[in-house]
């Protein structure tokens, strides 16, 4: 093939190609590139039933053998751009005198529990079952738990059924939705137990915002 | 009241009560990075999200108290948490590092930090999606309450074996060899059931030019489609690698001379009649990267029996 004719199927081709590239320039492995794309930012408060930052709790005065569950109201805020948000719940046992029970079943000396649930109004004890086999849904461990609405005891941290958004799951950001509350129920060491005094900072419980 | 009552009844005040009182400390965390997503994502070398895209992770301390901030990628665990349609848990979260994982940040203030990302240059993970979360928390110190806020990042790895440099050098060679097959698209309709040579039958084929000096040596070979980039159109169907054959798997291309690569297909009778996609490949040897040519075939199997 002369010289001639090579240059007239180059230019055939070409012409071809750059027609084909135009319309196919994403599936082309040479032009690849990486591309990134960004979903709405994502933010998280807690506040307290006025709306002041709360980063502490004080369950007060127990007696061993005693259960509280707290009164003073802990929001979670979703002050996210447009995010449903779902909550995570894990606790950082940090006590030197006392033992985090993560399971159900009575109390050892010593051991102390921590069971959580989502809802709006403050829930009676009874809410926070922790006796039944399939009830470790509301216990708080250190492993991470994400809320989960269902029925037949497939709950985690929610009860019955409370209304939309006031589970912890798929929470949008609007302001009437947009705050959840968190109920603590906290189990004191049994009697029997040798823990006494103040027992402060024996724990942390992050909350953690996961995107649906 | 007897000593020993005592102790019974105040066995703990969990007393938080004077900070709340004194400071109303604040506990809150914000990110720009909600759910995100990158795709092409190379193997076998380190790439920086900030270098290629110009993106860097931010979390921003909302509270009213300077804080510690961590931020780890952590796997997600696929019992527990959601993992997006498509999508699975990254194998090894050590894949994806941060250039900063902590901060101590004042209120108001905004820990920056580039991702890294590297993914191992294996097979096994060409064009796979994974799933990692990067979590962002205080790091809570003689206190109850602390947030957190996972960010789900969407890896969709790059479906060649190519590096980065591997990538950038075979196009420096693909820009100055010109390495195309010719046409990049064959358009047909054969029947099913049978073996068709496509050049003898229908007088189509893929050619490559060679404009240098030297001869090239190629290898031909039939592609998963899916694999390097080469996706279906919509509309049109995957069809098996095995459907199309080229005639020989090793040729020679001739200094300043056209090469016709002639092959065949044979699509099964159980295909059933549509639109079926199929790629042949050529990869060019003797060079010290990977470079490679494409050609796509797109056999219409509806008008025959």
């Amino acid at each position: 093939m002369n010289k001639k004719s090579l240059a007239a199927i180059i230019a055939a081709t070409v012409m071809a190609w750059g027609t084909r590239a135009l319309a196919d320039a994403g599936s082309n492995p040479h032009s690849m590139t990486l591309t990134m794309t960004i979903g709405n930012a994502m933010s998280i408060h807690i506040e307290d039933e006025t709306g002041a930052d709360r980063n502490d709790y004080d369950f007060g005065s127990m007696q061993l053998g005693e259960a509280s569950v707290n009164s003073g109201i802990i929001k979670i805020d979703n002050t996210s751009g447009g995010l449903l948000q779902t909550y995570q719940l894990s606790i950082l046992d940090t006590a030197a005198g006392m033992i985090h029970k993560t399971g159900t079943g009575a109390l050892a000396q010593d051991e102390y529990r921590v069971s959580a649930l989502f809802q709006l109004n403050q829930p009676p004890h009874a809410s926070f079952d922790v006796a039944n086999a399939d009830a470790d849904n509301d216990i708080v461990t250190a492993a991470v738990k994400t809320a989960e609405a269902g029925a037949g005891g497939n709950e985690r941290f929610v009860s019955g059924t409370p209304g939309a958004g006031e589970d912890g799951v798929s929470v949008n950001d609007t302001d009437t939705l947009g705050e959840v509350s968190l109920w603590l129920r906290l189990e004191a060491p049994p009697a029997g137990s040798t823990v006494s005094g103040l027992q402060s900072a024996f724990a942390t419980l992050f909350v953690s915002a996961l995107n649906q | 009241m007897r000593a020993d009552d005592r102790k019974r009844m105040f066995w703990a005040g969990l007393l938080f009560a004077a900070g709340l009182a004194s400071t109303a400390r604040a506990v809150g965390l914000s990110t720009n990075f909600g759910n995100v997503w990158v795709a092409n994502v190379p193997m076998g070398s380190t790439v920086s999200l900030r270098d290629l895209t110009g993106v860097v992770y931010r979390v921003t301390n909302t509270g009213l108290n300077a804080e510690d901030v961590e931020v780890s990628p952590i796997r997600p665990d696929a019992s527990r948490e959601p993992v997006w349609q498509g999508y699975e848990a990254i194998p090894d979260p050590g894949w994806i590092r941060l250039a900063q994982d902590k901060f101590y940040l004042a209120p108001g203030q905004e820990g920056v930090s580039d991702v890294f990302m590297n993914i191992p240059k294996d097979e096994r993970y060409l064009g796979k999606k994974f799933q990692v979360w990067l979590w962002a928390r205080n790091v809570a110190k003689d206190r109850f309450l602390a947030v957190g806020l996972k960010s789900r990042i969407l890896i969709q790895v790059a479906s060649t074996l190519q590096t980065q440099e591997e990538k950038k050098k075979s196009e420096e060679v693909i820009a100055n060899l010109d390495f195309h097959l010719n046409p990049p698209l064959i358009s047909l309709s054969a029947p099913r059931g049978e073996k068709i040579a496509v050049q003898e039958r229908l007088g189509k084929a893929f050619k490559l030019i060679n404009l240098t000096d030297k001869a090239m040596r190629i290898k031909v070979s039939s592609l998963r489609p899916g694999i390097s980039g080469q996706s279906a159109p919509t509309g049109v169907k995957e069809g098996a690698a095995h459907w199309l054959a080229p005639d020989k798997e090793r040729l020679t291309v001739e200094p300043n001379s056209v090469l016709v690569i002639p092959f065949s297909l044979h699509i099964p009778k159980d295909a059933g009649k549509g639109k079926f996609f199929l790629v042949l490949k050529a990869d060019l040897e003797g060079y010290p990267v990977p470079i490679s040519a494409y050609g796509q075939v797109i056999v219409d199997t509806s008008g025959e029996d």
